[in-house]
């Protein structure tokens, strides 16, 4: 009965791909998803003292890139947070 | 021009089997003479599923080891002229046979056929490894699920260490339905995630029960799931076909909660 008279579409199909895409970048780079869910939550932590962004739309991403300084591939980590407005100290 | 395809996807359970059975049928009704080799030794499927069972006189492994000839072999599908079928050895395990072997088998084929399609094992030990190892190109199939993406990443990676030529992914069981109210991931989700070419998406469809019960692959029925493996079927063989929209006729009542539950 929830299901058909609920109004707010349901994101558990979100869920599995965020879930998938932190499995992934642990896969690929051989370290463990605990330390990959570390980073993650600790970045969240930090950043939510200057801003304001829903944590579960912090996304992660581990990518081979070209060194600047050698031309050897080294691992890069990103973080793409989405930023709802930034947090006004000075009223605080 | 003939080409070697495995049908691969580490996990069990996601449809390899029934996929190798409808994309064989499909080619050979699209008149390429195509032979579907069950490498699963040990757990043979394929036959089943093909319907051609009670066929079965000398396997996989008996070819391989000298026991009869190819053509003793081959099963003849009575049903579509240009279609065979290698079955397995049910009594064996996967070393009875090694890369080496599996190379010079589907050399042997290529001068009869052309397409040979490999149905392989679940799991990436040897069973994977004799399977990939005549292969061109791969078709990793998996469902919108996590533990089956992810496994399907894993293979991706290992096809690639392998030097395979090209590999594509068939995205079996979506449901719309499910899609369309966030519940499952869509066919655009999967893309984004696994960064590989998608040739192709099969919906959950009840008619792919009754074809594995009666042992009559789909692909010549009129069924969603059947034009979506024909589709398929005409990308591997190099025509352009549009992807199929899996959203079938819809009631005014459902189209109607639909809208509701997206407000």
């Amino acid at each position: 009965m929830r299901r058909i008279f609920c109004f707010h579409k349901s994101n558990s199909g979100k869920i599995a791909t965020n879930r998938l895409k932190l499995m992934l970048i642990s896969d690929q780079s051989g370290c463990s998803p605990g330390l990959i869910e570390g980073i993650r939550e600790e970045l969240a932590e930090v950043l939510s003292r200057y801003v304001e962004f829903d944590s579960g739309q912090v996304e992660l991403c581990l990518t081979r890139m070209e060194s600047v300084e050698s031309s050897e591939m080294i691992s890069a980590l990103s973080a793409i947070i989405p930023i709802r407005r930034f947090t006004n100290m000075r009223n605080e | 021009m003939s080409e070697v395809i495995v049908i691969t996807s580490g996990k069990g359970g996601v449809g390899k089997t029934t996929t190798t059975a409808n994309i064989g049928t499909g080619l050979a009704l699209l008149g390429f003479r195509t032979v579907l080799i069950d490498t699963d030794i040990g757990l043979r499927n394929l036959d089943v599923v093909m319907g051609l069972e009670n066929r079965i006189i000398y396997n996989l492994v008996d070819v391989v080891e000298g026991n009869c000839r190819m053509k003793q072999a081959l099963i003849k599908d009575k049903r579509y002229p240009n279609l065979y079928l290698l079955p397995s050895a049910q009594t064996r395990d996967k070393t009875a046979v090694n890369p080496g072997q599996m190379r010079k088998l589907t050399e042997d084929l290529q001068e009869d056929f052309d397409y040979i399609l490999l149905d392989c094992p679940a799991g990436i030990e040897q069973g994977f490894q004799n399977a990939i190892a005549g292969a061109d190109r791969a078709l990793v199939v998996t469902t919108p699920e996590v533990s089956a993406i992810r496994d399907a990443d894993r293979i991706i990676g290992l096809l690639e260490a392998a030097d395979m030529q090209s590999v594509d992914l068939i995205v079996n069981r979506i449901r719309m339905d499910m899609v369309r109210r966030g519940d499952m991931m869509s066919i655009d989700d999967v893309a984004d995630i696994l960064a590989v070419n998608i040739i192709g998406a099969v919906p959950d469809d009840e008619d792919i029960v009754v074809s594995t019960n009666q042992g009559e692959p789909l692909v010549d029925t009129d069924s969603l799931a059947g034009q979506a493996f024909l589709n398929i079927c005409k990308r591997i063989s190099g025509e352009a076909v549009p992807l199929l929209d899996l959203n079938p006729q819809r009631g005014l009542l459902l189209r109607l909660s639909d809208f509701l539950k997206r407000a």
